[in-house]
């Protein structure tokens, strides 16, 4: 038991790591779910991964490199969502997205230099390594989005769903709550994937929403149980994995299907009765 | 410009590449029934985007009255929403430029909600989720959150669209007795020529690129 305890207070850093990056990612789920965008979830960190890389060619500074890809992240969600003529269908944006993006992270980092290697780990993800540095870094991100995203729910809940009235009661004058969710979704993935990698990231922008959205009495309520259910399920998974010597990644997504498949059941055993 | 909600001079509205309708001369008095009508694509829909400022004009002049709430009622097919959004969190949305961002409208306007539910003769569902109503009871949630800002003017974009027979004539009947109750301009768009009865509508139909004034008896009404 002692044995377990020492163990546990060695990842310590690893376990407040998760329980920012999951109740944010979980946080961020419901908005990217509300705007059917979920799979762009899915291309989004690895288009980010991308432009880290090729960040990283350029320079060594980590907060410049972060605020590029930032930025770039924030255009693709902006001009995706826009209504222009050349719009791509949802499924071929995310399809070139992912494949050009891992296309090219695997061609630059075959063909780098020494420092871009340092970046593998953000496919991933490196949560066991995690030091105070990144429970600070992650937090100074990870808990302004969730707090942003929180107070303004309401509004980007009716931008995201009557885009019209929000107009024209001035509610999205520019387009700003629309960009105010993308830059906390964007930052909160960019931030996220040194730690949990790409497969982590999207695990929580998935399953906890799509776990509890059966349950759920109203919208209000997500915004609480999303971002715990992604602790409960962060903090079990980074168990797992220090107990059976397992990558902590798959070991995470692990116990998010887990808990989806036995909500699933358990909707259908309630809807049976 | 003081009675009308809107108004417009040799206005011409579509894209940047593409004039949909041009020279639009049209004043909304702010009690006014308008009606629209027009095939699918002939840009009713961006007419009305146009009138209230959020597209700009290809050419023209609008001029809409200031500090004026206006509620839009979109297609049911619109309204629909992948998260639990319960009836009262959808009223909630519609108070959303009167709240503060952290603000909750309960129990502050919990009478407003109250009595606007009895008037859409939907009290009960209160606490039920929006997505598990008919297709007629989400629209008159929708009327609902509409008239909860208590606006100077409604639009609404085709809202008895898949809807049966009798949840369309209860639907209409709820709005005209709402109009008689209320005064703001309403601007119905609408491909079902019956929802014109009964309530003095100005019928404007778009056709061939331009907008013209019609008679409801051209429509066989």
């Amino acid at each position: 038991m002692n044995e377990i305890i020492e163990s546990l207070k060695f990842f310590l850093a690893a376990f407040y790591v998760v329980i920012i990056a999951s109740a944010s990612l979980s946080n961020s789920g419901i908005f990217l779910y509300q705007r059917r965008s979920l799979f762009l979830g899915a291309a989004l960190p690895q288009i980010a991964g991308f432009g880290l890389l090729i960040s990283a060619l350029f320079t060594e500074n980590k907060i410049i490199t972060y605020a590029v890809v930032l930025v770039l992240c924030v255009l693709i969600l902006g001009w995706h969502s826009s209504k222009g003529s050349v719009r791509l269908e949802n499924d071929a944006f995310i399809g070139i997205g992912f494949a050009v993006s891992m296309a090219g992270s695997l061609l630059i980092m075959a063909k780098s230099s020494a420092e871009t290697h340092a970046y593998e780990s953000m496919f991933k993800g490196g949560i066991l390594a995690s030091v105070p540095k990144d429970i600070y870094f992650t937090a100074a991100i990870c808990i302004p989005a969730l707090l942003l995203l929180t107070i303004f729910k309401r509004r980007l809940l009716m931008v995201n769903m009557a885009p019209v009235q929000a107009e024209l009661n001035g509610l999205n004058k520019w387009r700003i709550y629309e960009y105010l969710q993308f830059i906390c979704i964007s930052a909160t993935i960019i931030i996220s994937m040194e730690s949990l990698g790409t497969m982590g990231t999207f695990a929580f922008l998935l399953f906890p929403v799509i776990t509890l959205c059966p349950f759920a009495k109203n919208a209000n309520c997500l915004f609480y149980l999303c971002p715990l259910l992604g602790i409960i399920a962060g903090v079990s998974g980074l168990y797992v994995s220090i107990e059976y010597d397992l990558p902590a990644g798959p070991s995470i997504v692990g116990v998010l299907f887990i808990l989806w498949i036995l909500a699933t059941i358990l909707k259908r055993v309630i809807k049976l009765r | 410009m003081e009675k009308s909600f809107v108004s417009c001079k040799n206005l011409s509205v579509g894209y940047s590449d593409k004039v949909l309708i041009k020279d639009i001369n049209i004043t909304i008095e702010k009690n006014a029934n308008i009606g629209l009508i027009g095939e699918n694509g002939s840009g009713k829909t961006t007419l009305l985007k146009t009138l209230l400022g959020i597209i700009k004009p290809v050419s023209g002049e609008v001029e809409i009255a200031k500090n004026n709430t206006i509620s839009y009622i979109p297609q049911i097919r619109e309204t629909e929403d992948l998260l639990p959004f319960s009836v009262e969190e959808i009223l909630e949305m519609g108070l959303s430029r009167q709240l503060k961002p952290w603000q909750s409208a309960l129990p502050r306007f919990k009478d407003k909600f109250d009595s606007i539910l009895e008037r859409v003769s939907l009290t009960e569902y209160k606490k039920h989720l929006f997505k598990n109503l008919s297709g007629g009871q989400k629209q008159r949630i929708m009327l609902a959150q509409a008239l909860i800002s208590s606006p100077e003017a409604i639009i609404l974009d085709e809202p008895t669209q898949g809807l049966d027979v009798y949840q369309r004539k209860n639907f209409m009947k709820l709005l005209k007795e709402i109009k008689q109750e209320k005064e703001f301009a309403l601007i119905l768009v609408s491909h079902i020529f019956d929802d014109f009865k009964g309530m003095n509508f100005t019928i404007y139909r778009v056709e061939n690129e331009s907008l013209n004034q019609i008679d409801l008896k051209q429509l066989g009404i």
